[in-house]
């Protein structure tokens, strides 16, 4: 047995070194060490393709892929769903304006900010270590809770303040602002100008126009929340720019999960919120979901 | 030499070789944008006549207007023959709908109890007259011009018309 | 045995299977396709490496960490193999399958009930396709979680985004083609977001009509999504795929705990 072999560290070890455990122990391991690529990546790499096939294969022999009804251009089945991994997009939608929701953030915004990251981020010691330190776990555990509850209040926010609980209610492109706008309006002691200012659709303008409540109000929203959890990186944990990246990171990804569960089981006909057991008309949003 | 020579000789302190990569550069891009262009413009598709964008006979205006009387009867779908639109009835007259939600291009069905359209995708709600009520939709549903020809009533599918609210000259008047 | 073995001008021998396996690849032909040995030296270990146009992508050696199945959970392999696995299936279900609004539908069903193996083909590529997006979102988190997108490989990374967003819309472009309710309705809110590319008054409608080819998803959608799922996004992720293992090699291998540490 070569001291390649009782360096080799990775799955099939049981396999190419059996009984040389106890040797192994002793041996001090440098982490620059090199072993041959070939076998000690190549076999569980093909070990890897085995287990990939075999999975794929089970999987399609016990589940179908589904096939619903032939597409009708006449009738729009309650509710549409996107895929479930555009749900997130989906339901981002619901809540601002779409050009913001469905353009900016999802074609330009994420995917220039993630290629940014290690731009921004160029301190490498703790390349290697999981979630970095401690202190990275702790601040992963922490934006992960944070970003679920902020998350959850959010879609709750949207939901519950709508302008007629009767005729709206569904969330809509900053529904909840002009909900919450509209019942502030109606107090005395605003000025004139803005109380009379020209209405559409029984609305003050300001109020129905989306550049306040589609646009800036929801993404100052989302934003106050991001920079909360930066201030709270920055103090609690005295982050620097590594810490900070780890938190957004996180954000954006529990967020992606989040708003993904949310619109593929939470949202039943009509994107109405409710448990994904107890839809109305018996909807099974796991019909839809892949 | 001839390079710092050639720098002294050019205000712009270029060197030739420095002018020569920067045009070609400046070519290539121009190149690559002006084929990005061309394929766009080959992806563009010329829509033809006929079939949906085309004029749509929906019948004798005595007939629309007889099934379309009372004022709160339910909207006509017109999906036959290439037609997709709704007919309804406003008081001032009828309207032709274009049936997909101006939100995300859901088909958007009549609902009898809550008396109204309601889209299933994301719930945006329109009364008869194509206004919006609720939901996500930024304004009200298109239409298409109704006009008289020969004793039949025509919708004009090609000209879908945006609009920021309903007014009495989007539609074809009651002659009664 | 060998009935007439006494009358034979030679010695009759049954081969034993060590006979034979040299026999097989001690010749110039199979020579002429290996030009190493058996790999059980270090040299001919190297040499399949090396002679291997494939696994020349790898380096002849590798660092016994990056070999840590708690370190990268095989995340971007199994990714890469289901792509392949979704490379393969789909060249099959295109033998059965024509982009047409009056025929896609029958095909689906024709596949899924009178082709031989067709249902395990068809659901192999939508379970791999699901389990591809899922796969490049986790080996994407897990990269970030252990450091590996910080330099020298942060222009690896920003081809790793790219290749997230090529799995999406390969993911996506696929989802029209069985034509039901499902995938047009997906496609219809999907394509309609192009009217809210801004400025919409102008961008609005150009982008619909270059997504769809017509104001409603129709056969001219069909038509392009078929075209960009088949050869326009898989050779896009092809190359894609190929400077990013190129540069994992280049940046060094998998990234790993090599650096010093503040503490600890």
């Amino acid at each position: 047995m070569s001291t390649e072999a009782q360096q080799y560290e990775g799955p099939l070890r049981p396999l190419l070194i059996a009984g040389h455990e106890r040797t192994l122990e002793r041996v001090n391991l440098r982490p620059d060490d090199q072993v041959m690529a070939f076998p000690y990546m190549i076999v569980p790499a093909l070990a890897v393709a085995l287990g990939t096939i075999a999975v794929m294969t089970f999987c399609s022999v016990v589940a179908n892929a589904p096939l619903k009804e032939i597409a009708n251009p006449d009738h729009t089945p309650n509710p549409s769903k996107a895929p479930w991994y555009f749900m997130n997009l989906q339901e981002l939608l619901l809540h601002m304006n779409p050009s913001l929701s469905g353009v900016i953030i999802p074609t330009n915004l994420v995917p220039l900010l993630l290629m940014a990251i290690p731009y921004i981020d160029r301190k490498v010691d703790n390349v290697g270590h999981w979630f970095m330190s401690r202190k990275g776990q702790e601040i992963t555990l922490f934006t992960t809770i944070y970003t679920v509850v902020v998350g959850i209040a959010l879609a709750l926010f949207d939901s519950y303040f709508t302008l007629d609980p009767l005729r709206d209610p569904v969330p809509r492109s900053g529904g909840a602002f002009k909900a919450v706008l509209t019942y502030l309006v109606k107090f005395e002691g605003w000025p004139d100008w803005l109380t009379s200012s020209p209405t559409v659709g029984g609305f003050p303008i300001f109020i129905y126009n989306d550049w306040l409540t589609g646009w800036v109000l929801p993404f100052g929203l989302v934003m106050t929340a991001i920079i909360a959890l930066v201030l709270i990186v920055k103090f609690r944990w005295k982050g620097g720019i590594e810490e900070v990246m780890l938190a957004l990171f996180t954000g954006f990804a529990v967020t992606w999960l989040f708003t993904t569960t949310v619109g593929a089981l939470f949202r039943g006909p009509s994107q109405l919120l409710g448990w994904p057991w107890a839809h109305p008309n018996g909807y099974n949003p796991l019909d839809d979901l892949l | 030499m001839t390079q710092a020579s050639s720098t002294a000789d050019n205000k712009s302190g270029l060197t030739r070789r420095q002018f020569l990569a920067v045009g070609w550069t400046v070519a290539g891009l121009v190149a690559v944008g002006e084929a990005g262009a061309a394929t766009l413009s080959f992806m563009y598709p010329r829509l033809e006549a006929g079939s949906f964008g085309g004029k749509v006979v929906i019948g004798s205006a005595q007939e629309i207007l007889q099934s379309l009387s009372d004022p709160k009867a339910k909207p006509v779908e017109t999906f036959k023959n290439s037609g997709r639109f709704y007919l309804t009835r406003t008081q001032d007259g009828i309207i032709a709908l274009y049936r997909k939600c101006v939100h995300l291009g859901c088909v958007v069905p009549w609902n009898d109890g809550e008396d109204q359209f309601h889209c299933p995708c994301h719930g945006s709600l329109y009364d008869r007259k194509g206004e919006v009520q609720g939901g996500p939709a930024p304004r009200p549903l298109d239409i298409f011009p109704i006009t008289e020809e020969g004793g039949s009533l025509v919708v004009d599918t090609g000209k879908q018309t945006q609009r920021k609210a309903y007014d009495p000259s989007q539609v074809y008047p009651l002659k009664s | 045995m060998f009935p007439f073995a006494d009358r034979l001008p030679f010695k009759p021998h049954r081969p034993t299977v060590p006979e034979v396996i040299e026999f097989l690849t001690k010749n110039r032909v199979w020579r002429s396709f290996f030009r190493h040995g058996y790999p059980d030296t270090k040299r001919n270990q190297a040499l399949l490496m090396q002679t291997n146009v494939f696994l020349h992508l790898f380096p002849v050696k590798v660092r016994v960490h990056s070999l840590k199945a708690t370190y990268t959970w095989g995340l971007g392999l199994i990714s890469f193999y289901l792509f392949l696995i979704l490379t393969i299936t789909g060249v099959l279900l295109m033998f059965y399958y024509v982009p047409a609004e009056d025929r896609a539908y029958q095909n689906m069903l024709t596949i899924m009930t009178s082709v031989n193996y067709g249902a395990l083909m068809r659901n192999m590529h939508r379970w791999a396709a699901h389990a591809m997006v899922l796969g490049v979102f986790l080996h994407m988190c897990r990269v970030f979680y252990t450091g590996g997108h910080k330099e020298p490989r942060e222009f690896n990374w920003a081809i790793g985004v790219l290749l997230l967003f090529a799995t999406f819309f390969l993911s996506f472009t696929g989802y029209l083609l069985p034509w039901d309710q499902l995938s047009y309705w997906a496609v219809t809110v999907g394509s309609s977001l192009g009217q809210y590319v801004p400025p919409e008054e102008i961008m609005g409608k150009f982008s619909i009509l270059i997504l769809r080819g017509t104001p409603e998803v129709s056969q001219s959608t069909l038509v392009r999504f078929y075209t960009f799922h088949i050869v326009a996004l898989p050779l896009a992720a092809a190359v894609l795929l190929t400077i990013h293992f190129w540069r994992i090699r280049k940046d060094g291998g998998l990234s790993g705990p090599y650096g010093k540490r503040e503490e600890e």
